[in-house]
């Protein structure tokens, strides 16, 4: 019963190969996924573009408001605020100054719970103001932001550009 | 190594200090554009008017009619001429005049004032009545009210008629 034992073992390491035998080897890996937290602020007009166009703008004739959509989506549960910045004065090629107390604006509440800090119209003010706060548990959210000209003056004549910036901070 | 330790300590500082205040930041560009079109509103309180001769004789004029008119511009570039007037034909033997007076600025950034002290001859070449003059800034805004007088003069002994014209107050802001 030895000998025949010996045999076989003797056979199967002279003939067979390890590869004509099936096997399973296995291996323990570790994975870890690391999901970054990523918060992203996007502000569209209405035709879609970062871009707030107002007028033409005529004396005695209303002016329609213009419309930026505020999109936030985050994947973190922090607070934030969105500052809003008007960077330098209103001006024309020219170099004329548009009449700051004439542009006004306002932000809506959160469709997701956020409070706006500029809940009716106001005078832009030049450099930052706290526009948007979202809820204590932060969170995608969406609002707006309303564009509108006091329209009580005579405006000289031209295109005039402003520089803005959105900002969202978190907590 | 004391002061690798004091640095990591620091920075441990520093960010549970940033940790709780407003941290994280993004920031989006927007541009913003505001279009104001050229715009001139001139308007006057009376369409027409008649100047009497009490006299035939050369060298009379008659009475002085005064028309108040009302601007509101903002584009105006200009800065001599910007009133004129002209006749669609001339009288015959009557020299038609005008003189601005009294602009009275309700805004803007400019006035007007007289081209001269006296009257000025009216023919059907267009004849400049109003410079204009920068109070501040860009001084394209005009915005107020002015006054301007008319009278006619014999250059001739005058026979008896009534002779009508068309007189035109151009405002020109270029």
């Amino acid at each position: 019963m030895m000998k025949g034992s010996g045999l076989f073992f003797l056979s199967f390491w002279i003939l067979g190969t390890p590869t004509l035998w099936a096997q399973t080897v296995s291996k323990n890996i570790s994975v870890s996924f690391e999901i970054e937290p990523v918060t992203v602020l996007k502000a569209n007009s209405e035709s879609g573009v970062s871009a707030v166009r107002l007028g033409p703008v005529s004396p005695g004739t209303q002016v329609p408001n213009q419309t930026l959509t505020v999109s936030i989506v985050t994947n973190t549960r922090q607070r934030y605020r969105v500052y809003h910045e008007l960077r330098g004065e209103v001006t024309s090629s020219e170099g004329i100054s548009f009449p700051q107390d004439q542009l006004l604006f306002m932000a809506t509440a959160g469709t997701q719970g956020g409070a706006s800090q500029v809940p009716s119209f106001i005078p832009v003010p030049q450099g930052e103001i706290s526009l948007f706060t979202s809820k204590s548990e932060g969170g995608p959210d969406s609002f707006q932001i309303l564009y509108s000209l006091e329209n009580k003056k005579l405006f000289s004549a031209g295109l005039y550009y402003g520089n803005i910036s959105l900002d969202l901070r978190t907590e | 190594m004391r002061i690798h330790h004091r640095l990591l300590i620091g920075a441990l500082f520093l960010s549970l200090w940033l940790g709780g205040s407003w941290g994280y930041s993004q920031g989006t560009p927007i541009q913003l554009e505001v279009l104001s079109d050229p715009f001139i509103d001139f308007t006057s309180n009376r369409s027409s008017f008649t100047l009497n001769f009490s006299k035939f004789t050369r060298g009379v004029t008659t009475n002085t009619t005064d028309v108040t008119y009302t601007i509101k511009a903002n584009n105006v570039v200009r800065t001599e001429g910007v009133v004129l007037a002209k006749l669609d034909d001339l009288f015959p033997n009557i020299a038609l005049q005008a003189q601005l007076d009294s602009y009275t600025k309700n805004g803007g950034d400019a006035h007007l004032v007289a081209t001269s002290n006296g009257f000025i001859s009216v023919t059907t070449q267009e004849a400049g009545l109003a410079n204009k003059v920068v109070d501040e800034g860009s001084g394209k805004i005009l915005d107020g009210t002015f006054m301007i007088h008319y009278q006619a003069k014999a250059l001739e002994d005058l026979a008896a008629g009534e002779h009508i014209r068309t007189l035109t107050v151009i405002f020109a802001d270029t």
